[in-house]
């Protein structure tokens, strides 16, 4: 009974942090259950897999974050992240859990990095300067700027590889790939932080659905009572994040994410 | 292009299902966990369930946004939507097979 009300405060914590990120909150609950709860790596992957689809299904019946959602940004990156989770779900039982835990302690270790580099990047320009968004641009009200402002995505190759990349890593590691999609959009692709998390969010329950099939399909779920757990958990985690979410700054998002990161991947490489 | 440029049908629609499904698989998450400890048979298929339908609310997601993109008749987000919803089908089909 102890280890679940852990499991489901891990999943609060995740929840949490993951509305804030505009990600699943997989990237926290994997560590708090494997390594602070110690279940099995493919066991904490799994339950986070269906904690994940918690996650989004609480995006999907909230409002706050649906103007900055940038829908068919989302639809063509789905393309990418879908395939990749597929594929990664195919090829799901051929590495050892050792093997998983270095690729997640690498895949946080980049993104933090490439978070801090870019601390006070914005990505937005005024409304006045840019009359025009294009197909898969979009202007929103900026609470931090008090201004309308407008932005173009650049550079989508980038973001279609990094989609690809999220989807599979969502498969291996158990997490949305929100993680990896979030800084790539921000930081490659001059998407702003919020409508970059806002996007990721509604691409991070349908990443995951792939994976979470093969999990459950390789009996790597194990006790359902600890994904049910860390699925209330984060449910309730995401209600509290989303609304505190749009009164928090875009560089302490980052901060946050980036230490975060650092914390996930001296975990699983030294 | 965001889902809250109109109060569309399709926008309401989803949300309210969104919710209710929401609400339901709490339910039956904790109704699990409860039959689970207390050891009573049904308790997997009960967060089975909950599983199911924590796994179809982002699929509606997806619908909701390819229907609002019909109604746009922007046919090349339709055409993306549509790949999108046949990619996560062959994923859970093959595995249901």
């Amino acid at each position: 009974m102890l280890t679940l009300a852990l499991t489901m405060l891990a999943g609060v914590a995740a929840g949490g942090l993951g509305a804030l990120l505009g990600i699943g909150g997989g990237v926290i609950l994997v560590p708090l259950i494997n390594a602070g709860l110690g279940r099995p790596f493919r066991e904490a992957a799994a339950v986070s897999l269906v904690a994940v689809l918690a996650a989004s299904a609480s995006v999907a019946a909230s409002t706050e974050t649906r103007r900055l959602l940038n829908v068919r940004l989302a639809i063509v990156l789905l393309i990418f992240s879908v395939t990749g989770a597929t594929f990664g779900a195919k090829v799901l039982h051929l590495m050892s859990e050792q093997t998983y835990e270095r690729i997640f302690g690498a895949t946080a270790a980049l993104i933090a990095v490439g978070m801090l580099q870019r601390l006070d990047k914005r990505n937005i320009r005024s409304a006045e300067t840019v009359a025009d968004p294009g197909v898969l641009g979009g202007r929103f009200y900026d609470e931090d700027t008090r201004t309308e402002v407008v932005y173009h995505p650049k550079r989508l190759p980038l973001a279609m590889f990094s989609a690809f990349s999220a989807g599979m890593l969502a498969s291996f590691l158990g997490i949305g790939g929100g993680i990896l999609v979030v800084p790539s959009l921000n930081s490659w692709c001059g998407v702003p932080m919020r409508v970059a998390a806002a996007t990721s969010a509604f691409m991070i329950g349908i990443t995951a659905i792939p994976g979470a099939i093969a999990h459950y399909h390789l009996g790597y779920l194990g006790d359902f009572r600890f994904a049910a757990a860390a699925s209330i958990g984060v449910l309730v985690g995401y209600r509290i994040g989303v609304s505190l979410g749009l009164k928090t700054p875009v560089r302490g998002l980052k901060l946050l994410m980036a230490g975060m990161l650092s914390l996930v991947a001296m975990r699983y490489l030294l | 292009m965001t889902f809250g440029d109109s109060n569309s049908f399709v926008e309401r629609a989803r949300c309210w299902i969104s919710r209710a499904a929401l609400v339901v698989a709490t339910i039956l998450l904790a109704i699990g966990i409860g039959l689970t400890e207390w050891h009573q048979s049904g308790s997997v298929a009960v967060l089975e369930t909950a599983c199911a339908i924590l796994l179809a609310v982002p699929i509606l997601n997806a619908i909701a946004a390819v229907l609002e993109e019909i109604g746009r008749r922007d046919w090349p987000f339709v055409g993306a939507g549509l790949l999108v919803l046949s990619l996560v089908a062959y994923s859970v089909l093959e595995k249901v097979r």
